[in-house]
């Protein structure tokens, strides 16, 4: 994982990342960490990353269920959310591709997409695993570049299957007829598992 | 009896003024400024940018962590005293000039003298909350002539540049209002947030901006999300 670790004041995580001084800290260290593992360099807008997070704060408190048993569901509802606010509000822009850059590999396909989403898991996983003792399982989609056409090609139609595409390389069930919306009945329970992926990394299809 | 501020506080606005003014005069000048012989027109510009630069430079001594926190403390409603008025004029008069340095957009004029008046002279109704406070001091320095938009001094402001300073003291106060970080230079950084913040929600703080009681919510929202 590349986010900051817990803060000092033993905050939950997932109460943490409501405030925009966390979310910008997170964004800035996977912005270094996928620099160093791809070789690509991005530049920060961080007005645009303000009004991404305030686009998703708003989103994230419209739906937010009442039910203690929804709370873990929202999670990767919510984590949907913010790349939908990212993708909308493009906080970063690349400086330079790696110098070997294969663009069949989707750090290279879409560097700001593959960056947005990693963020996007990882937070997904941090708040499972330390607020809620459960670890996510990414699909293999993650690294398909087919699925990386998909995504992009979606996504800048619709912003909002951005929920439905993170929730596919989550390894959940992506909800695509209306991703915008939280389906509390719909909500699955992701299993407990000992090891998680490392995200950090573009590995290559097979 | 009548508390007269602190001397070094019209000093500041006098070096502060004499800055604002070198970048209004450079502008004022530049259509001239073509017609003048190279010679001349350079050494006129170096005056102009040595005002600008020996006033910025004065005005922007450092404040400290407890300065903050007393300023943070008298924006809450929680220090109403003369001392802590004058220290919180002194901190807005510098996230003013930081604001405006990290952003490279044109200055607008501040007195920390009229600012610290004012906040001397604020009344707090009892069990005031702190965004209540706060959104209290912005009514009350928006009708003051603490602040001025730079482009205006000649004229009323327009609606844009009054905007752009209405943002930047929401902004001020936003950060004044929220839990305080571990060190000067994350003040710094957090202030940058605050106005990227309110940047986002300009149109909701716009819309509330001369009812207290609609922009209260907001600050504390925005406070507690900062």
């Amino acid at each position: 994982m590349n986010l900051p670790s817990l803060p000092a004041d033993q905050q939950p995580i997932h109460k943490a990342a409501q405030r925009m001084r966390w979310i910008v800290q997170a964004f800035e260290h996977q912005v270094d960490a996928t620099s160093r593992d791809t070789g690509n360099r991005f530049s920060v807008d961080r007005n645009a990353l303000a009004q991404a997070f305030a686009e998703w704060f708003k989103a994230f408190e419209a739906q937010k269920p009442a039910r203690q048993e929804d709370k873990q569901a929202y999670v990767g509802f919510a984590a949907g959310l913010m790349l939908r606010a990212l993708i909308r509000n493009r906080p970063v822009s690349v400086v330079a591709l790696a110098a070997d850059a294969d663009k069949a590999l989707p750090a290279y396909f879409w560097p700001e997409g593959y960056l947005y989403s990693l963020f996007c898991l990882n937070l997904r996983g941090l708040v499972l695993k330390t607020d809620f003792d459960a670890a996510q399982h990414p699909a293999a989609a993650l690294n398909e570049t087919r699925t990386w056409w998909s995504f992009k090609e979606n996504v800048c139609e619709d912003p909002s299957l951005a929920i439905a595409f993170l929730d596919l390389f989550a390894g959940d069930e992506p909800e695509w007829q209306q991703p915008g919306l939280f389906r509390t009945n719909g909500a699955k329970e992701i299993a407990a598992q000992p090891h998680t992926p490392s995200l950090d990394r573009p590995t290559e299809t097979t | 009896m009548k508390v007269l501020p602190d001397l070094k506080l019209p000093l500041r606005d006098i070096l502060r003024s004499a800055a604002t003014l070198a970048d209004t005069t450079d502008d004022i000048l530049a259509p001239a400024a073509v017609l003048l012989p190279p010679p001349i027109r350079t050494q006129v510009g170096s005056l102009v940018n040595r005002v600008r630069q020996a006033g910025k430079r004065l005005v922007t001594s450092p404040v400290t962590e407890d300065q903050i926190r007393t300023a943070a403390r008298f924006v809450a409603g929680s220090a109403p005293d003369n001392a802590a008025a004058e220290c919180c004029a002194t901190v807005i008069g510098n996230a003013w000039e930081h604001l405006h340095d990290a952003a490279g957009t044109r200055r607008h004029l501040i007195s920390e003298t009229m600012l610290a008046a004012r906040l001397s002279r604020m009344t707090r109704g009892a069990g005031q909350s702190p965004a209540q406070s706060g959104a209290n001091l912005i009514v009350r320095l928006r009708d003051s002539s603490a602040l001025w938009p730079t482009a205006s001094l000649g004229g009323a402001p327009t609606a844009a540049e009054r905007q752009e300073v209405d943002l930047a003291l929401v902004a001020v106060v936003v950060w004044l209002l929220t839990d305080r970080p571990a060190s000067l230079r994350e003040e710094e950084v957090l202030l940058d947030l605050a106005l990227a913040l309110v940047g986002a929600v300009r149109a909701d703080v716009l819309a509330a901006i001369t009812d207290r009681n609609l922009l209260a919510p907001i600050l504390a929202d925005t406070a507690a999300h900062l």
